[in-house]
């Protein structure tokens, strides 16, 4: 194992310094270990993102794709490495991390919406709290966000009386309204009947048009192909694989990349 | 709706009454099988024996003069009758302040939602049909219609005047009844003055509320604070508790200061509810020195003790038990300990043995000059006591919710206090208020322990005590003063618990 592990570390970082987007880094991992008691969930993790790049992350449950763009804002801690978003350290300051969540956007699995507020409230409460917007001008920016993103009918609303592809996008558009640099996708459209994830996607491919630096871990292998400047493939908490779109569904490297894609094409 | 359900089918099928109606429904209910019959034969001979002597004692052979006589008693107590106007004027402020909040969020539900341009007014999903420049075509031309949903609000919210009073006798009816036994009770005007003054001050606050524009409320907020703040000027307002004159009167110097400062604030940033908030709270202060300045508290009695008790104890148990809830959850060690042991020891404690406690036994340790008076430790065993149980209830409520609404808090940037505050307690609270409620339930009813232990003359010890005295003496009298006791708690504990219902059915809208 070891061996061709070794190797594979190798060539991965090489791989993954070679960032898209504008050139500038925008998110550097280097050597980012996780773990959970025993359990090592990301073993070594190097990764650097461009600016306006759009990176998906595929690969077997477990693989630690969830976790590693959960400690890009620090909801989980990592134990060893660096994590650099956008100049700034993830260290153990507050307020370095406070400076990382505002620049960073995050659209979960399950929504997470906040069911005892509208849309409107769930969208300009951080501007509202954090960035200390006054409340017109949050609703304008709010109104904004949810127009881009294609329900501003929907602004009085509560969460409960939305479809979840609905849901899904007033998250986007909470995000968004704190005009972060990266928006991070935890499979966004696993929860999702299957009517409704197009309507995500879409939403996301116009995000990833207007030039949004993004990660997004998900299973939806043509959006992957359309959107992504590359494509991250993980497995037992290590990259195995990184390329382009088309070096990765048509000619990828490992066999343990091969057997992942023909499983699941 | 079940009207408007109804009118076609009597149209339409003629032949049902009620009658064969009934019968039917009696048939397959009460008289299904041969033992159905039996059963509901004797429960009726049962019931109808138990309602046969409950009209006889409450209409025949009970002899309430004892309950007509000393109603003051039951009421008051003992407070001094020359003061009375102080709780009466408290009941009226309050019953005003109430009437305003309600007719203000009437105001703001039913006012029609702001509409930001094109947005709002197609109920259709624009990204259909390439949407946006149809959209704004349409409002060119036409007002928009409303929405289904928008609709169904409009007629949920639209109801009648009368409707809405039958709403409120239904929702009422234990506290409604109750108050008018009282009355009927009543020998002398004054109940029916002050009975009458409250639903005036409720009314008269509703249509301030409800009908009086923004600005124009904002300024009555206003004259309240300062009202508020020229009261804690003119009184020496916690000399009651011991405070020297002098630190009291700095004291209301600087609430009326702060009072001053914030009305100014308020009105200068427009905030309607912070205002009444705020005007709630200096109030109740002001309010509480209104009562207490001249008699103190240990005067107090009857039932306006009991729920007195009750008030402030909830409204202190309830903070109180927040803050452990949260400081036992903390991640720090020391606070943690604390909250935990406080928790435990209270709730392993009786309530009558603190009572006893803090009414006895704290003499043995505290010299008496410093100790406060009976009904200060009565409200602190209260609050201590029952903060325990609403921490646990917190608690059980904070831990409910999903992580993922933390963390979504987090990723948006929220420090943990603004998550707490802003995402995890309106959450967890709403989820808990039943159990909560019935929390305070059982406190308003525990407040009958004081008699016992402290020896106050409280609703339950004053309707023993006038079995004891007068005419009554010897009579054994105590079987028409208990259930009249038992009544009027019932009377409160059903409505509160009523509106408990209620409040959660409201705060429950949206997260379907």
């Amino acid at each position: 194992m070891s061996d061709r592990d070794q190797n594979t570390d190798v060539e991965v970082f090489a791989d993954a310094t070679q960032m898209g987007g504008s050139g500038e880094v925008m998110i550097e991992l280097s050597g980012v270990v996780k773990r959970f008691g025993k359990f090592t969930a990301l073993q070594n993790i190097n990764l650097s993102v461009g600016r306006q790049e759009v990176v998906v992350v595929i690969g077997p449950s477990g693989s630690g794709k969830s976790t590693m763009i959960r400690c890009i804002n620090r909801l989980e801690e990592h134990d060893a490495g660096r994590i650099v978003v956008d100049g700034t350290e993830l260290t153990n300051d507050l307020r370095n991390i406070t400076e990382i969540r505002r620049e960073t956007g995050m659209v979960f699995q399950q929504f997470n919406l906040f069911p005892h507020l509208t849309v409107m409230d769930n969208v300009t409460l951080a501007p509202r709290q954090v960035r200390h917007t006054p409340k017109k001008e949050a609703e304008r920016l709010g109104m904004e966000m949810l127009e881009q993103v294609r329900i501003p009918e929907q602004a009085r609303k509560y969460p409960g009386q939305l479809s979840g592809g609905q849901q899904q996008r007033v998250a986007i558009a909470r995000a968004l309204a704190m005009k972060p640099k990266v928006m991070l996708f935890d499979e966004p459209t696993s929860a999702l009947d299957p009517e409704m994830i197009n309507e995500v996607l879409d939403t996301m491919k116009d995000l990833a048009r207007e030039g949004m630096t993004m990660i997004v871990v998900t299973h939806e292998m043509g959006f992957a192909k359309e959107v992504a400047d590359r494509v991250v493939f993980m497995a037992d908490g290590q990259i195995v694989e990184v390329g382009t779109p088309e070096h990765f569904f048509k000619d990828p490297t490992e066999d343990r990349t091969k057997l992942f894609l023909s499983q699941i094409l | 709706m079940t009207a408007i359900a109804r009118a076609p089918t009597a149209v339409v099928v003629p032949v049902p009454g009620p009658v064969p109606r009934a019968l039917t429904w009696g048939r397959r209910n009460l008289f299904r099988t041969p033992i159905d019959g039996m059963v509901t034969i004797v429960a009726t001979v049962i019931a109808a024996y138990i309602g046969y002597r409950l009209f006889q004692f409450v209409f025949v052979t009970g002899r309430w003069d004892v309950v007509r006589v000393n109603l003051s008693l039951f009421l008051v107590g003992r407070f001094e009758r020359n003061e009375l106007w102080r709780p009466v004027v408290a009941v009226l402020a309050v019953a005003g302040y109430i009437g305003v909040w309600t007719g203000y969020s009437r105001t703001r539900t039913t006012a029609p939602i702001p509409a930001t341009g094109a947005v709002i007014a197609n109920p259709e999903n624009p990204t259909t049909l390439g949407g946006g420049a149809a959209v704004i075509g349409a409002v060119a031309q036409e007002p928009p219609p409303p929405s289904a949903d928008e609709a169904s609000e409009v007629d949920d919210e639209g109801a009648t005047p009368v409707e809405r009073a039958v709403d409120m006798l239904g929702r009422l009816w234990p506290l409604i009844a109750g108050v008018l036994l009282l009355l009927s009770l009543a020998t002398t005007g004054t109940p029916w003055l002050v009975a009458g003054g409250t639903v005036l001050a409720a009314g008269g606050g509703y249509l301030l509320g409800r009908f009086v524009p923004t600005r124009a409320l904002l300024v009555v907020a206003t004259l309240g604070l300062i009202v508020a703040a020229a009261y804690f000027l003119w009184v020496d307002p916690f000399n009651w508790l011991g405070v020297p004159s002098s630190v009291g009167k700095a004291l209301g110097v600087i609430a009326a200061a702060a009072v001053a400062a914030t009305a100014a604030g308020l009105a200068f940033v427009r905030r309607i509810p912070a205002a009444l908030v705020g005007v709630g709270l200096f109030g109740s202060l002001a309010l509480l020195i209104l009562l207490t300045n001249a008699v103190g508290w240990d005067d107090w009695g009857g039932l306006m003790m009991n729920i007195f008790l009750a008030v402030i104890s909830i409204g202190l148990c309830f903070p109180l038990g927040v803050l452990l809830a949260l400081g036992r959850r903390s991640k720090m060690p020391l606070i943690r300990i604390v909250c935990t042991a406080y928790i435990e020891l209270f709730r392993g404690v009786p309530l009558y043995v603190l009572l006893l406690m803090a009414g006895i036994a704290l003499g043995f340790f505290v010299p008496s000059s410093i100790t406060p008076g009976l009904v200060t430790r009565a409200i602190a065993v209260f609050t201590l006591f029952t903060a325990a149980y609403v921490a646990e209830i917190v608690r059980g409520g904070l831990q409910s919710l999903p992580r993922g609404q933390t963390e979504a808090a987090q990723a948006l940037g929220l420090s943990a206090v603004r998550t707490t505050f802003f995402i995890v307690l309106p959450q967890a609270l709403r989820n808990v208020i039943p159990a909560m409620v019935g929390q305070f339930i059982s406190l308003f009813k525990d407040t009958t322990l004081v008699g016992g232990a402290l020896g106050f003359l409280d609703l339950l010890a004053g309707s023993q005590a006038a079995t004891r005295q007068g005419d009554f003496r010897g009579q054994g009298l105590l079987g028409e003063t208990i259930p009249f006791v038992m009544l009027l708690f019932w009377v409160g504990s059903i409505t509160m618990s009523r509106e408990s219902q209620r409040l959660e059915r409201k705060l429950g809208v949206g997260t379907r």
